[in-house]
């Protein structure tokens, strides 16, 4: 009897555990654990934040289009498209309406949160774009504006070549106009998260060793909480918006005409070969002389944010260790200050190294081998004209035309079609 | 495929040497392990091109019961709702006909174990269909797996009904050189099970949360190239005791088929990852990055992946028979043999 | 830089958080100094990589995270008046007759000079590169980060829209080792120590301040006091100016410790 009863209650219990198993929370954002942890805040701060973004911009399920009193607005509806679980859902009257994109397509390297974390991110090189700085590398505008649709839209279709992004082009253009739009979600929700970080850990009061603050964020009943909000939300997406006219044109009576005769493309590639391995354009002080290995000097905008990381906690380990082995030197009162200071340091350690564990190990950015003829941000040569003309955001590759409109840059734009002259001919000769 | 050339050379000997019967009770084995392969492919689509979930509903498809739903909307519409709910309709072909081997063993096979076997199979068919089910209903990526994971234990299953419903096995008789083979059944065990620990593995790989962190993920892949060169060598090792001389044909042909699958395999594997990733970091210095972007979800890419996937299966199959048909024609090992067996090496050195 | 045409203005209006301009006329004044000290040892600091470049080797450019005086006195720490929001500091007319002369930022024997450079928004920050060797010039500035080349004897003009929180790090992407810091403010009420550590601010208007003490190694100088005045975790104090006087924080003593431990 007794035994059966047990096996009962074991069967019982298995069947709990399994049905536990089987109930599965909706993906939720992640915080910027980098950034958070960084800014020092005390954990109602940070949920805080949390339950603001969830408020502004909704849930990976159910995202919103956050109102923005700017021009600029996201599209409720491809939004929708792109988030949630893959599949369809009924509209109700036998139509079905296609959901989850984002997770299907992207999230598996991308990550849910788009933060360039999805399961696949350690494997490949480089890593997927973590999108929530809202910088973009391969645009046809002016470095520190946001690329336009059609930049995304081109980078979704085409892949980058050399990468593990791959092309996309057998989705529709809805499918894909979609996901641009999330991206430019994922991009703004992330920015503004970064900025109520910031904003929060420089301007509110609160005491980080007691974990305490005296002024919550209450957006929901304190006005001038809602007004920040709302203006960082403003001030995040307004850029967006002018993705348009920040496109860098090149001044028609340099664009190299289409039918140039074979000596004169000769004579430009020629030229171009000469400035690139010229200390004027510098191009082989990382990308090598023509035929030899590249030099990597710089980590990127996004690795650099984690070796700073790295190093500032490896500091923070140092300086514990000098201080416990100081501070029975010291008299009471500074002793029991001195303690206290440690134990908060030591637990600022402890979270600061859980974080450094879940992120992914900062790699050198590689410029890119340019004998291949292999490019990330597009081979045509307009595209190659705006990658030497502004550089490419967020890495160490400069702007070698004119920052913005209207100033000379370091190279004339004659001289930088012929650079792409000459670039585009390594891959001719590749080919051949 | 190997089974295919075991198969074709018997057919004449089986239809000589089984009574008519029997003679059903296979053909229905074969048929059943035929339509299981493509129904493995299948499922393998559906996880490749994500179309588990183009149909959110189960056992219905769209509110149609399942084999009412409007063919021509099936066949005319969108991709992944026709291999999702192809993948449905073979299902549903697999587990009639799993019945129908049922109902054959009950009705002509004398062995007692051969009814407990098949009986095991509609179990484990209706297992599978209702996992399959759950799976779409609770959206679970956990119940995915298990779903992965069983479909080739049950087609490894139907692959060994074949080779148990044949002459050969009712006919096998002890061959010449017992001890090698002998030495070769807990050799094949081993292998049969790494290779599906391989595919759990494999299976955990395909199935990851998109949640799940990318640490996670980097140990599953590493977790799967190692078992990769175990596996590898396992089945080597096993080829060549299968290929030992004077090993009867039958037991041959599957070792032949274990090291040529192992090799496709592998380098199925290697280009799954050139479809999807692209080339690794590690291999760009030699190989360069090639030039132009992968294709999501392109006819290679999806075909390549679904087809490292079903060969793992036929593999694990292979290996399973291989061993069932080693140990049937070295099936007993007397205290002396395996004495013999387990002292040789020694012995030998001893006396060199 | 780029958004010249945005209705920003508007913006800011819109949601309430507009900097009206001046809120008050006053024609009191008065003056703000102080000096920086480091006590202990300083922590030792790497030496600089400078890679290949012959020009740059030859220049010999050194480390100047910290830079000490003949009494430890710390200069390069940035002092600045925060003040509150939507409320922006009157500005004396001596400020702003200079407010269209640029801030000038160099590059100089592969080096940031000066190593600070403190420019007002909408001011022209004028860079330059008297090397005979080409740098790249780079900071992130948000919406308005910028990284490009600057030839050998060759100039650009930038200025900025938008105030920043602390220093931003400037950097050369053709010679890493190459560091300077931008801050970016919405008035002219800021200063860096000189190598005497002394800083001073001139012309602020009388009342009371919040003030922000920030230097490269520890960020903020958090906790740092003098005889007169008491840091705060953040390194910001109150300071009330009394008209036509020189307010002096005194020393303010910053432990070599605090300058190990963080790194900014």
């Amino acid at each position: 009897m007794r035994t059966d009863a047990n096996a009962g209650y074991v069967v019982l219990s298995m069947l709990v555990l399994i049905a536990s198993g089987c109930t599965q929370a909706p993906p939720e954002f992640e915080p910027s654990l980098l950034v958070v942890t960084e800014a020092d805040m005390v954990d109602e701060h940070r949920e805080q934040i949390q339950s603001a973004l969830v408020d502004w911009f909704g849930t990976p399920d159910e995202p919103k289009a956050p109102k923005s009193p700017t021009t600029f607005q996201l599209d409720q509806e491809l939004l929708a498209m792109a988030a949630g679980p893959a599949g369809y859902v009924d509209r109700g009257d036998g139509e079905y309406l296609q959901r989850g994109l984002y997770r299907q397509h992207c999230a598996s390297c991308h990550g849910i949160t788009g933060n360039g974390m999805g399961p696949a991110a350690a494997m490949l090189a480089p890593y997927p774009r973590d999108f929530r700085p809202g910088v973009f590398k391969f645009k046809s505008t002016y470095r520190a504006a946001k690329p336009t649709d059609d930049d995304v839209r081109r980078v979704i279709k085409h892949g980058v070549p050399g990468t593990a992004m791959p092309s996309f082009s057998l989705l529709d253009d809805k499918q894909i106009d979609a996901l641009v739009e999330y991206i430019k979600y994922l991009a703004i929700r992330g920015q503004v998260e970064r900025e109520l970080v910031a904003h929060l850990a420089d301007e509110f009061d609160f005491d980080p060793l007691a974990n305490t603050t005296d002024q919550p964020f209450d957006p929901d009943n304190d006005k001038e909480d809602r007004e920040l909000v709302d203006y960082l939300v403003a001030k995040v997406s307004r850029p967006w918006g002018y993705g348009n006219v920040q496109v860098v044109q090149p001044d028609p009576e340099f664009v190299p005409s289409e039918n140039r005769s074979a000596a004169e493309v000769v004579k430009s590639v020629a030229a171009g070969r000469e400035l690139f391995v010229s200390t004027r354009a510098k191009c082989t002080d990382c990308h090598g002389l023509p035929g030899s290995a590249v030099i990597a000097k710089d980590y990127d905008d996004w690795d650099e944010a984690v070796v700073n990381f790295l190093r500032k906690t490896d500091a923070l380990v140092a300086s514990i260790e000098r201080r416990e082995q100081q501070i029975a030197g010291l008299n009471e009162a500074q002793r029991e200050r001195g303690q206290q200071q440690l134990a908060h340091d030591k637990r600022r350690l402890q979270k600061r190294k859980q974080v450094a564990w879940r992120l992914l190990e900062p790699r050198p950015d590689p410029p890119r081998n340019l004998s291949n003829g292999v490019f990330h941000g597009g081979d045509e040569l307009i595209d190659l004209f705006r990658r030497v003309h502004q550089g490419v955001a967020g890495t160490p590759m400069p702007a070698h035309g004119s920052p913005r409109s209207n100033v000379p840059g370091s190279l004339s734009e004659g001289e930088i079609w012929q650079l792409v002259d000459y670039l585009r001919s390594q891959r001719q000769a590749r080919s051949l | 495929m190997a089974k295919k050339k075991h198969r074709k050379p018997k057919r004449s000997r089986d239809a000589a040497s089984l009574t008519p019967g029997q003679w059903w009770e296979r053909a229905a084995a074969v048929v059943l392990c035929c339509v299981t392969f493509p129904l493995l492919w299948v499922g393998g689509l559906v996880t490749t091109t994500k179309s588990g979930m183009a149909v959110p509903d189960w056992p219905g498809t769209y509110g149609y019961n399942l084999l009412l739903y409007p063919w021509t909307t099936w066949l005319a519409g969108p991709w992944d709702l026709f291999i999702e709910h192809g993948h449905r309709l073979l299902a549903t072909l697999a587990g009639l006909l799993t019945i129908g081997l049922l109902v054959l063993v009950l009705r002509f096979d004398d062995r007692r174990w051969m009814r407990v076997v098949a009986a095991a199979a509609l179990v484990g068919v209706v297992l599978q269909g209702v996992l399959g089910g759950l799976r779409v209903l609770l959206d679970e990526r956990l119940l995915a797996m298990v779903h992965g994971s069983v479909g080739p234990l049950f087609f490894a299953l139907t692959a060994a009904i074949v080779v148990w419903t044949s002459a050969t096995w009712r006919l096998a008789r002890p061959a010449a050189v017992a001890i090698c083979l002998q030495r070769a059944v807990p050799l094949g065990l081993v292998t049969t099970l790494l290779v599906f620990v391989q595919l759990v593995l494999g299976a955990t790989i395909r199935q990851m949360p998109v949640t799940a962190s990318p640490q996670t993920f980097a140990v599953a892949v590493k977790a799967h190239l190692f078992m990769a060169v175990i596996v590898a060598a396992a089945c080597w090792f096993l080829a060549m005791r299968l290929l030992a001389r004077g090993v009867p044909k039958p037991v041959r042909v599957f070792g032949v088929a274990a090291a040529v699958m192992v090799f496709l395999q592998i380098s199925l594997g290697v280009f799954t990852w050139l479809s999807k990733y692209g080339v690794p970091r590690f291999a760009v210095a030699y190989i360069g990055t090639g030039d132009a972007a992968t294709l999501a979800d392109g006819w290679w890419q999806n075909h390549i992946v679904t087809a490292h996937q079903a060969t793992g299966s036929a593999l694990l199959a292979v290996i399973l028979v291989g061993t069932l048909l080693a140990w049937r024609f070295a099936p007993t090992m007397t205290a002396t043999d395996s004495a013999t067996a387990r002292n040789l090496p020694p012995t030998g050195v001893a006396t060199a | 830089m780029l958004g010249n045409f945005t209705p920003h203005a508007v913006l800011m209006i819109l949601v309430g958080l507009a900097p009206c301009s001046a809120s008050m006329a006053t024609d009191q004044w008065g003056d703000l100094t102080g000096t920086i000290v480091l006590r202990g040892a300083p922590p030792e600091l790497p030496k600089l990589d400078l890679g290949t470049d012959a020009y740059c080797c030859k220049a010999e450019p050194k480390n100047e995270s910290l830079v000490l005086g003949a009494e430890q006195q710390v200069a390069n720490v940035v002092v600045y008046v925060r003040p509150k929001r939507g409320k922006p500091l009157v500005v004396h007319e001596d400020y702003q007759a200079v407010r269209d002369e640029p801030v000038k930022l160099d590059n100089e024997g592969c080096a940031f000079t000066p190593h600070v450079v403190l420019v007002q928004t909408e001011q022209p920050l004028l860079l330059k590169n008297t090397d005979a060797v080409n740098h790249s010039i780079k900071s992130e500035l948000g919406d308005e980060s910028f990284n490009f080349m600057l030839t050998a004897k060759g100039t650009q003009e930038l200025s900025f829209e938008t105030p920043q929180r602390v220093p931003r790090p400037v950097a050369c992407s053709i010679h890493p080792f190459m560091q300077g810091w931008l801050l970016v403010r919405d008035d002219p009420y800021m200063a860096a120590t000189d190598a005497e550590g002394k800083f001073l601010i001139a012309n602020l208007p009388a009342g009371e301040h919040e003030l922000q003490f920030w230097h490269e190694l520890p960020g903020y100088l958090k906790n740092c006091q003098s005889d007169q005045v008491q840091l705060d975790r953040r390194g910001r104090v109150k300071v009330t100016i009394e008209p036509d006087t020189v307010t002096d924080l005194g020393t303010i003593v910053v432990d070599a410790e605090l300058m190990a431990s963080e790194g900014s």
